[in-house]
């Protein structure tokens, strides 16, 4: 018996009940499984010689890794696959959150800490994604992807590990662990605010210091998945994302950081 | 010529982690400098699999944890390619079915065939043999409802090409619908024999590949097509590969075919370098090495960190010079044309610096702008970089890309000038967008 996780209009995987790759597509994607449709293609695992498992997809052999790197190799390969199918949309790197229905991306780079912060607000705040976020074409709403956030090592302090969950092994990455916030949400909204997050333990008082245009627009274009090449629209887009509401927050609680989105933004 | 000491140690490492005799070009108890070691595993597109065969290679030695953990760092990142690769080449595969089908050429059917996985072996394109020209068009049409359109616009149009590249940007894919194996035609008879030979893998889904000889004959007629900008060692890795495993059967068809469709002198002298490298079987007589060879050969030597070195300047001496030889359907030394090409790539070097010289003129690089604020934001579509314009630089930008022809810089300094800039105002704006690589 299979179980199957719909990632985006024509990208669905499926893999055997029980098997360690359901259980680590079951830990990243939870809020995507579908009934499998038939013909989908199927992952599948095969303990190596080596003790390495061995991914295959429809019988191509296609990677190996060990054991605990199975899930941060999986989440990679499908988001990959997902942003290279997508068209339409301009892929940032950012997590995103519902506030007053509309939607607060969260973007940085690595280690920046929005994969965190979207997981501690998704508590109470409808969590809409991490790792990517889809504006759609023309209309900069965000096509949400609620995947489960991807909590790095520095953080493991700030978010304890939610029962079942394990620590995984990414050769980029280092130790990850995935976090389903508690309210998920699947509704689509307009793109409202543009937030860089960058957490320290000595930021006295959470601050949000606004961006100037061009300055978010640079920031936009080097976080976008394949530039400005991959779409002829992906400019205007980030043209006009550029308008919005755009902060730069120095935090260095998840309450704190609330409090500045707060004061900058309405509430919630 | 003796191969400096770590890219023999490589090619030694390389045979042994294939199962390849090897031709022992290591000198014994000799030392690795991994840094050069790991620059040519990137040059040849070798990461991926020394990062899977690592446990294989640190058996020959110890590897170095920093060296460890890039190739394992770059198999990670080609394996989060392959589930993308994978399903991407099925689809398109599905939707050619209506032309006749395809089979699947080079990477991912050398993955799926001489690989133990499909993330050891890099490929940037995919590959597909089409029957024909009509079936190549007829593909052209139906890829584009999946987002490929030619590379060129007048690609498409082009009737003599034996390959056609079609791109999409949301895949960051090229295909290269093929209606032959190689540039110079295949005779008739020997498409008709490959296609009828061709042989379904299940290890690649059901796709169609070349039998075994076949697939050989490609990796050898290909591995010194480009001797100086390919991945040399890992082409002629794989013809090595690919060869040592035919058995006998396909070992005498191999050959068969080659001299019946006139393949041989060009597969045997890459035969002969990949059994120079690797100690792979010939299985024909290797001819006295000519201008390809011996440029392939000292290529493998050359560093290309910086384009003004001499390795830069050789290698554009050889690109041209195997192109005249190619033109005149030459296999040997061809000193006489390498002598013609030393002497017009000099005159063209001179031309072109006298004319720098004499008249430097300026003109916008090709780019999309768009008004952000009171600033400009300028794409430069060659290079991809984004450049933020305000104030004089602004007013310099639209100045130089409002002419309909390059202009000296005197002239355009005038002309802001003209517009109200002060004449020191107008020289380093100018300046400014010459440095950020806006004006050429």
């Amino acid at each position: 018996m299979d179980r199957a996780w719909q990632l985006a209009p024509g990208v669905v995987v499926r893999a055997s009940r029980g098997s360690p790759e359901a259980g680590a597509l079951a830990e990243i994607f939870p809020a995507f499984e579908v009934v499998a449709p038939e013909g989908t293609p199927r992952l599948t695992t095969h303990v190596r010689g080596d003790g390495a498992l061995r991914v295959s997809l429809d019988g191509q052999a296609l990677f190996s890794v060990a054991d605990d790197e199975l899930a941060p190799a999986l989440e990679a390969a499908l988001i990959g696959w997902v942003v290279r199918t997508r068209a339409g949309v301009v892929p940032l790197h950012a997590s995103a959150l519902a506030w007053a229905g509309r939607a607060v991306l969260f973007l940085g780079d690595k280690g920046s800490g929005k994969s965190t912060l979207a997981a501690q607000l998704g508590a109470a705040l409808p969590y809409l994604g991490d790792e990517i976020a889809f504006v759609r074409i023309p209309d900069l709403v965000l096509a949400p992807f609620p995947k489960a956030a991807t909590i790095k090592h520095g953080a493991f302090a700030v978010l304890p590990a939610s029962p079942g969950s394990r620590t995984w092994r990414d050769p980029l990455r280092g130790p990850v662990r995935y976090h389903e916030p508690a309210v998920t949400s699947r509704a689509e909204l307009p793109a409202g605010a543009l937030v860089w997050p960058q957490w320290s333990a000595d930021v006295k008082a959470a601050t949000m210091a606004p961006l100037a245009r061009a300055e978010v627009a640079l920031r936009l274009i080097h976080q976008s998945f394949g530039g400005l090449e991959r779409d002829p629209r992906t400019l205007d887009v980030i043209v006009a994302l550029s308008a919005r509401p755009a902060f730069e927050l120095a935090y260095a609680t998840a309450g704190a950081a609330r409090a500045a989105l707060e004061e900058a933004l309405g509430p919630p | 010529m003796r191969l400096e000491p770590t890219l023999a140690r490589l090619a030694d490492d390389l045979a042994a982690l294939v199962a390849l005799p090897g031709a022992s070009l290591a000198e014994p108890g000799g030392g690795v400098a991994w840094a050069r070691w790991l620059e040519l595993v990137h040059e040849h597109d070798l990461a991926p699999f020394a990062g899977a065969r690592l446990a294989a290679l640190a058996r020959r030695g110890a590897v170095p944890e920093e060296v460890a953990g890039e190739l394992r760092a770059a198999q990670a990142r080609w394996a989060h390619e392959t589930v993308f690769r994978a399903t991407e080449l099925r689809a398109v595969l599905d939707l050619l079915a209506p032309v006749g089908g395809a089979i699947v050429l080079k990477g991912p059917a050398v993955a799926a065939t001489s690989y133990d996985e499909l993330a050891e072996r890099r490929s940037n394109d995919l590959d597909l043999l089409v029957r024909d020209r009509a079936a190549r068009d007829r593909g052209v049409t139906l890829l584009a409802a999946r987002g490929y359109a030619p590379r060129h616009a007048r690609a498409a149009e082009t009737d003599d090409a034996h390959d056609l590249g079609l791109v999409s940007e949301v895949a960051d894919l090229e295909i290269d619908l093929h209606v032959d194996l190689m540039r110079s035609s295949l005779p008739r008879a020997a498409l008709d024999d490959l296609w009828a030979t061709r042989r379904e893998l299940p290890a690649l889904g059901g796709a169609a590949v070349l039998d075994p000889a076949w697939q050989a004959l490609h990796a050898a007629v290909h591995a010194l097509a480009d001797p100086i900008g390919s991945p040399l060692l890992r082409n002629l890795l794989e013809t090595g590969m690919l060869v040592d495993r035919l058995d006998a059967a396909a070992r005498a068809s191999f050959v068969e075919r080659a001299r019946r469709f006139g393949l041989d002198d060009r597969v045997a002298r890459a035969l002969g370098l990949a059994r120079r490298l690797f100690g792979s079987p010939a299985l024909l007589p290797v001819p006295r090495p000519g201008a390809r060879e011996r440029w392939a050969w000292q290529r493998l030597g050359w560093r290309y960190e910086d384009e003004r070195t001499v390795g830069r300047a050789l290698a554009h001496v050889a690109e041209y010079h195997l192109r005249r030889l190619d033109a005149a359907g030459a296999a040997g030394l061809g000193l006489g044309a390498l002598a013609r090409t030393l002497v017009d790539t000099a005159s063209r070097q001179v031309a072109h610096r006298a004319a720098s010289v004499r008249r430097p003129r300026l003109a916008a690089v090709r780019a999309t702008e768009r008004a952000i604020g009171d600033a400009l934001l300028v794409h430069v579509h060659a290079t991809g970089d984004v450049h933020v314009l305000r104030g004089d630089a602004v007013a310099a930008w639209r100045c130089v890309a409002a002419q309909a022809a390059p202009s000296p810089p005197a002239s355009l300094q005038a002309r802001l000038v003209a517009a109200g800039l002060a004449p020191d105002r107008a020289e380093q704006s100018l300046a400014a967008l010459v440095d950020a690589g806006l004006l050429g």
